[in-house]
């Protein structure tokens, strides 16, 4: 007999009293703020939430990480809890598990993640067969809703950051807008729509490997080409779109992704374009000159190399420090010939990867005063 | 309607986990100054646009109504960074109190 059950029986002996108990319980779970986002939640009962360990080998007290900026410690455990009130399944939990341990990695700079006044959000990117095994989407409607796994692995992220991290709006998050991916924000990459290897190969993982990435960046922004019949008439549309003061990496750097539609991604495979030559070529042309840069923006903290001359009002600045600084990768629909920009914070985040799985080295026990 | 609590009582404690974790125990703030007056004090720019003048505006009115020994500006590498572990020691060495702000 399931706890609601129990519950309900427990307080009314009736079917009717069942229901009440239920729509007693989410108003239960909203007064206690566990259902941080707004929404509501699978109540995390001791049956669920240990069924989902045990179904993943997970030690309930071994701890993932620190989550900030409230310093609440992320255990197997409370994990599981957030995963259960999001509506995963216990197969979810490992690619949660690996998401956290990937933002939990410095470079990614969590705490500012959380707290900035910037719009960004971490989005969560799965390569592998675990894809299809969780039956995840990586095509048509990829950043909206109508998947269980993509939707509910993006709200248990979420839920950790909120409710263990404390990144509540105001209080934790000082972010201007927040951002719709705040709610949930994971993808799948469409490998076999892709004309080159997945994006966790181009990251030194091995092709088939169950890879997760999470990289701090603003909504998904489309750009339209449909006229191009070549490949670098696209990308020099994707080029100019890209070439934009209004975002971070034109002053700080850092990355930023390009999600490439499937039909802009055969028109480039078509005529021989690897990942590479992309990435160089959108990082020649998507440039702005400084007497552009100088009015607005970011202008007054530059994280340019060396060899802009930022006293030349002529010189081109490219959006990224580095060709490889650009995120490439391939999902969406089928039909559409759209691709999409997440511009990225600048250079106070940096993507991590992650191979999947529940125990790995970033992980740590709660022992030494529950630091990492 | 019958409140949540009243339905479920106490007994919900037992049946659920509780999401949010244990928190870790708070950071222990180093001892404060007795005194301004006299004291060496540190500025830590953060590196946005108006920290800086912001610091120097709180230390100039510090010293004009407390009297300080000095004042010495030290700068993060951004704002997305944490002081490193050595400017931290510098600024320990060399001054007694440390202000830190952001302005945009």
């Amino acid at each position: 007999m399931s706890v609601m059950h129990t519950l309900a029986t427990a307080a009314t002996g009736d079917d009717q009293g069942l229901l009440r108990a239920a729509t007693d319980l989410h108003e239960a779970l909203y007064e206690r703020g566990w259902a941080a986002d707004g929404l509501p939640v699978v109540p995390p009962t001791r049956e669920l939430v240990d069924r989902m360990l045990a179904a993943n080998d997970a030690v309930a007290q071994q701890l993932l990480l620190v989550v900030p900026p409230r310093g609440g410690l992320a255990t197997m455990e409370a994990v599981a809890a957030n995963c259960v009130m999001a509506g995963c399944r216990d197969e979810y939990f490992p690619v949660v598990v690996s998401a956290l341990r990937a933002m939990s990695s410095p470079p990614f700079g969590l705490a500012q993640v959380q707290a900035t006044t910037h719009i960004c959000a971490p989005l969560t990117i799965v390569n592998g067969p675990i894809r299809g095994r969780l039956q995840m989407n990586a095509g048509a409607g990829l950043f909206g809703p109508g998947n269980r796994a993509n939707a509910a692995i993006g709200r248990a992220i979420r839920l950790v950051l909120l409710n263990i991290g404390g990144g509540l709006p105001v209080t934790g998050d000082r972010s201007t807008f927040g951002h719709p991916g705040k709610y949930t924000y994971c993808i799948a990459e469409a490998e076999e729509s892709s004309p080159w290897e997945p994006l966790a190969a181009s990251r030194g993982f091995k092709a088939g490997e169950d890879v997760v990435t999470v990289f701090a960046c603003e909504a998904p922004r489309s750009i339209s080409d449909h006229p191009s019949e070549t490949g670098a008439g696209i990308l020099r549309t994707l080029a100019e779109s890209m070439a934009d003061k209004g975002h971070n990496n034109a002053y700080l750097m850092g990355q930023l992704a390009i999600v490439v539609g499937v039909e802009h991604a055969r028109t480039l495979g078509q005529e021989g374009w690897s990942r590479r030559d992309v990435q160089e070529f959108l990082w020649e042309k998507a440039r702005l000159p400084i007497s552009t840069l100088r009015e607005g923006g970011l202008w007054g903290i530059q994280v340019w190399p060396e060899w802009v001359d930022r006293h030349d009002p002529d010189a081109l600045v490219p959006m990224v420090a580095e060709p490889e600084d650009l995120i490439v990768l391939v999902g969406g629909g089928e039909a559409g010939r759209f691709s999409a920009l997440l511009p990225g914070w600048g250079s106070n985040s940096v993507s991590v990867s992650t191979p999947m799985g529940v125990s790995g080295e970033l992980a740590c026990r709660l022992e030494g005063g529950g630091r990492c | 309607m019958t409140t949540p609590t009243t339905v479920l009582g106490d007994s919900i404690e037992a049946l659920l986990v509780d999401p949010r974790g244990e928190e870790l125990a708070p950071t222990v703030q180093p001892p404060r100054l007795e005194r301004v007056g006299g004291a060496s004090l540190g500025l830590l720019d953060n590196t946005k646009w108006n920290a800086a003048a912001l610091l120097q505006r709180i230390a100039g009115h510090l010293d004009r109504d407390r009297g300080l020994a000095g004042t010495e500006l030290y700068r993060k590498p951004s704002w997305g960074q944490p002081a490193s572990d050595a400017l931290c020691q510098k600024i320990a060495d060399e001054c007694q109190a440390v202000i830190t702000a952001s302005a945009d």
